[in-house]
């Protein structure tokens, strides 16, 4: 990946990067619907180390989606704690919640969520139109991470035109353009057949090693949690095994 | 920018339902081109009809003349002399000036007598000014014609007189005596205004003048290249009677009291276009509505992912309000290419209008090409697209990202 100044090497392994927690939950529920409601999160305790490239595992209903939209500050806590990179987020606004987003996470979706109006390229740019960076850098960007991917001819096409794994590919693109320093996949291999879905979680592992981006999944394949430096289970908004 | 290349793709994801709610905003527009062409139209050719047959764009009188000159026209007078027509005939404005020397008498056919206005003219200059003053009957004045007298339609109708029948003309004299002079009807005229083809005679301004025993006149009726110079006109000519100390006012034609019901049919015209706005414009911002909001719903999984990925939710919001102005923008333009074009047509072809109520004439209506209406329609389509994607764009900021990204199945 063109993260420029880092060097293609198993940052994850370096023992100082073990130390210094990308995301921090501490007692963390979400209840969803009318008192008393429905805990799809039941006092989950978890920390994420810069470099992890973690799988969230467990049953379908178990959480894992709800998790992933809480650290991705996209669903706020009922009770409890988050922090990412130290810093407790829970009583920002939800403008500062996006800036939050805008400027450090990546996001990847089992269901790919690419606009179907725009192209390929126009896709991966989207994260940056609404920022200052200027047209030439973003659209050198947006075709570097494109070829990276190995998507390049593909740029104009739109989604529509893409198959399953191209579509997920460009997702990984568009998740990269902010040079994020967590990204967030929910289930990004359900929808691909076992062949592309390893392909997928082995670009994003790649990633991971080479430049060092902390990523959080979930599935519930052996295969794809067997790619994880870290697995973490969740069942019924527990966490059986503390994630500490 | 990326805002409206990203709008106007959205409008064309769902061609059909794009397609009608251009086609409302579009026949919107159109529909306010027309009617509004169309009662600018009617305007126009009645303001015209009784500028050019009765009234004039500007008339001179001895001041005060509108005030006391009923009771006492002798008193203002103004000499008709040639000079004075060359000096005002000077002003760029001016197209063409006659003098008219005004009277009220009666008309006798033996039979019957009848309360009359009785207005000399100058024959060869006042066809200048009359344009629009029509002969049904006989012909109309001419220079040579001594004790000839033109009357109105309904005043023929009401005494029984033609082409041809004599008739005697009494007035009262300066010195205050009643003097009567024999005449032939030469023919009979009507005009735009009922009330005056019902109690009008024009006679020749040297037998008005016989008659009346003066050598004077009261008005001089200018007729200027232009309606629309009519007031630049007048201000002119008061500035110039104020600075040659003159005891003379100008007037102009939507001050006369003659005009009063001409500018209560256009004030009504105008409300009417008003309301017709008020109408078209609800039914096109609620099919708007519709679209918006049918956008909105369609793409919550959309927004939801935009979200995700940094953008406030005023910015999706802003998305949306983009969409819709340029929805209004493109059918503002398709409306009033359609709406030139079909007013050309209208116009070409004409459609035959019954008399208006108050008038004589039937006539031709036409759809005129009035820049501000194009205007209005178009500011009214994009305003009209922006405001009713207020409300839809409003649910974007109330919604929850969580649940809007469960939509993406
Ligand atoms: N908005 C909501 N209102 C009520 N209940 C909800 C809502 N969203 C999620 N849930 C419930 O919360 C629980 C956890 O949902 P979640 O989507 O996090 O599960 P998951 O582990 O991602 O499942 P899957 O593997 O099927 O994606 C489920 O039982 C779900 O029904
Ligand atoms: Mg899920």
């Amino acid at each position: 990946m063109d993260m420029g100044e880092r060097q293609p090497a198993a940052l994850s392994d370096l023992p100082i990067l073990r130390e210094i927690q990308m995301v921090s939950v501490e007692r963390a529920s979400k209840i969803y619907g009318e008192a008393p409601g429905f805990a799809a999160l039941d006092g989950v305790d978890l920390a994420v180390y810069k470099g992890d490239f973690l799988a969230i595992v467990g049953p379908s209903g178990s959480g894992k989606s709800t998790l992933l939209n809480v650290i991705g500050c996209i669903e706020k806590l009922s009770s409890g704690t988050l922090r990412i990179e130290g810093f407790a987020v829970n009583s920002l606004s939800p403008d500062a919640l996006a800036e939050l987003r805008s400027a450090k996470l990546g996001f990847i979706y089992q269901t790919f969520n690419l606009i179907p109006v725009l192209t390929a390229l126009e896709n991966v740019e989207l994260p940056l139109y609404r920022r200052n960076v200027p047209a030439r850098e973003r659209r050198q960007r947006a075709i570097q991470l494109l070829r990276d991917v190995g998507l390049e001819r593909f740029a104009s096409h739109t989604p529509r035109m893409l198959s399953g794994g191209q579509r997920q590919r460009v997702a990984i693109a568009r998740a990269l353009i902010n040079r994020p320093s967590l990204i967030l996949a929910d289930e990004p291999t359900a929808n691909l057949d076992r062949k592309t879905g390893l392909e997928i979680i082995q670009l994003l592992g790649n990633l991971n090693r080479r430049t060092g981006v902390t990523i959080i999944f979930s599935t519930h394949d052996p295969h794809i949690m067997r790619q994880a430096t870290r697995v973490i289970e969740i069942q019924d908004g527990r966490m059986p095994a503390p994630g500490r | 920018m990326y805002y409206i290349k990203l709008g106007i793709r959205n409008i064309f994801r769902n061609k059909g339902r794009s397609l009608v709610t251009l086609a409302a905003i579009s026949f919107g527009c159109m529909a306010l081109i027309i009617s509004g062409g169309f009662i600018e139209d009617a305007i126009t050719q009645l303001r015209e009809a009784y500028i050019r047959a009765i009234l004039g764009h500007v008339q001179i009188h001895r001041k005060g003349y509108y005030q006391k000159g009923g009771s006492k026209p002798f008193q203002y007078m103004i000499p008709s002399s040639q000079a004075v027509l060359q000096e005002l005939a000077r002003f760029p404005q001016v197209k063409n000036l006659a003098p008219r020397l005004e009277f009220s008498g009666l008309l006798s056919t033996g039979e019957t007598s009848i309360a009359v206005i009785g207005q000399g003219v100058d024959p060869e200059r006042e066809r200048h000014i009359s344009t629009l003053f029509v002969m049904t009957e006989g012909s109309n004045l001419e220079v040579d014609d001594e004790f000839m007298v033109i009357v109105g339609t309904g005043l023929a109708s009401a005494v029984g007189l033609k082409a041809g029948s004599p008739a005697v003309l009494l007035a009262n004299t300066k010195a205050g005596a009643i003097n009567g002079l024999d005449a032939q009807v030469k023919g009979v005229f009507h005009t735009v205004h009922k009330a005056y083809d019902d109690r009008a005679v024009r006679v020749p301004l040297k037998m008005a003048q016989k008659l009346l025993e003066t050598q004077n006149v009261q008005t001089i009726t200018i007729i200027a290249h232009d309606t629309s110079q009519t007031d630049e006109l007048r201000s002119a000519l008061e500035l110039h009677f104020k600075g040659r100390g003159l005891d003379l006012e100008a007037v102009a034609w939507h001050q006369m009291p003659d005009a009063d019901y001409l500018l209560k049919t256009i004030a009504y015209n105008r409300r009417l276009f008003l309301i017709l706005n008020i109408i078209i414009i609800i039914s096109v911002v609620l099919s708007i509505i519709n679209t918006m909001n049918m956008a909105v719903i369609e793409r919550i999984g959309e927004i939801g992912t935009f979200m995700a990925i940094g953008y406030r939710p005023r910015e999706v919001a802003r998305l949306f309000l983009v969409e819709g102005a340029v929805m209004g923008l493109l059918g503002g333009v398709l409306g009033m290419a359609g709406g030139y074009v079909s007013a050309r047509l209208i116009s070409w072809i004409g459609i035959p209008m019954p008399t208006p109520p108050g008038t004589t004439v039937e006539w031709i209506a036409r759809i005129e090409i009035v820049p501000e209406v194009f205007g209005l329609a178009l500011a009214a389509a994009i305003a009209t697209a922006l405001a009713a994607s207020v409300m839809p764009a409003m649910k974007i900021t109330r919604l929850e990202i969580g649940e809007a990204l469960r939509r993406n199945v």
